[in-house]
């Protein structure tokens, strides 16, 4: 069992030992372009995010100090890829609403419009695409964070560390995620225009 | 019946929010606190807890906040559980990096 995080793993890393590079290509490199599609790229995108990915990690790897699982160092450098994908490329750019989420409570702390009754909704394959489709409109650090946590189910501790956010911003960025996923599925749900 | 039962329940509730002493209304939490706290799932303290359930039984609008969060975690629960992507020529493609990085010093 290779402990991938041990200095003697990353001083052979750094040294291009065969079997040190083997492994952690062998280890890893599905579940980065796993993480990448989950981020909802499509294939060759993802390919070209973790082409990217090992070529920075390789590039990088001589200054990495050990302070993070080389895990989290290596997804960190695959997400920040895909952020930067998504910023070049219009298809993963939505314009979104930032301050709808201000105006949803009155000055007392009570809502302006009430949130309705879910009952309704279907739990369907269908209604999980339209979740995915809004998922993927939100804006780029709640898309991220909620993809981290809720389809990946990263750790706190460990998104923290990609995002490089702390765990305050964290919870903010999952609950506006949340709460604009909400309002966007009782919308579509419910045909609520307003 | 069951919309008539619910509307009836929500007025008890809204009955019971009523005759609490103003000095217990001062120190419950807000819809906007509540929100926060149940979309951010943050560990709460014991007494962050009771006021957050006691809210939630006096508030319908909250209630149904709550149970929108639970929707989005079932139906993120089946994005999770649909079948993993397939991975298209990985083994040639990871063949193929060691070979690159490895000779590449």
């Amino acid at each position: 069992m290779i402990n991938f995080s041990s200095p003697e793993f990353i001083k052979e890393l750094k040294a291009r030992d065969h079997s040190a590079i083997s492994s952690l290509i062998r280890k890893y490199h599905d579940g980065l372009i796993y993480g990448a599609l989950k981020q909802g790229l499509g294939a060759d995108q993802a390919e070209e995010v973790v082409q990217e990915t090992w070529s920075t990690f390789f590039e990088k790897v001589e200054n990495f100090k050990g302070n993070s699982h080389i895990r989290t160092y290596l997804f960190g450098i695959m997400y920040n890829k895909t952020k930067e994908l998504w910023r070049s490329n219009k298809k993963y750019t939505h314009d979104y609403d930032e301050n709808s989420l201000d105006r949803l409570f009155q000055v007392d702390g009570h809502y302006h419009k009430a949130p309705k009754d879910p009952t309704d909704w279907i739990i369907s394959k269908e209604t999980s695409q339209i979740l995915v489709q809004e998922i993927e409109k939100l804006p780029e650090n709640q898309r991220m964070a909620f993809n981290l946590k809720e389809i990946q189910g990263e750790k706190t501790s460990d998104i923290c560390n990609i995002m490089n956010i702390s765990s305050t911003n964290l919870g903010v960025l999952i609950y506006r995620a949340k709460t604009n996923l909400r309002l966007v599925l009782e919308k579509r749900l419910e045909g609520d225009d307003s | 019946m069951k919309t008539l039962i619910m509307k009836l329940i929500s007025l008890a509730r809204r009955a019971i929010f009523f005759f609490l002493p103003s000095s217990v209304k001062e120190k419950m939490l807000s819809c906007e606190e509540v929100a926060f706290i149940i979309g951010n799932q943050e560990k709460s303290s014991l007494l962050q807890q009771l006021k957050l359930y006691m809210h939630l039984f006096i508030c319908r609008d909250c209630q149904n906040y709550k149970d929108q969060i639970k929707g989005i975690g079932y139906l993120t629960e089946q994005i999770k559980s649909e079948t993993a992507p397939t991975i298209n020529d990985s083994k040639k493609t990871q063949e193929d990096l060691i070979h690159k990085y490895c000779c590449k010093k």
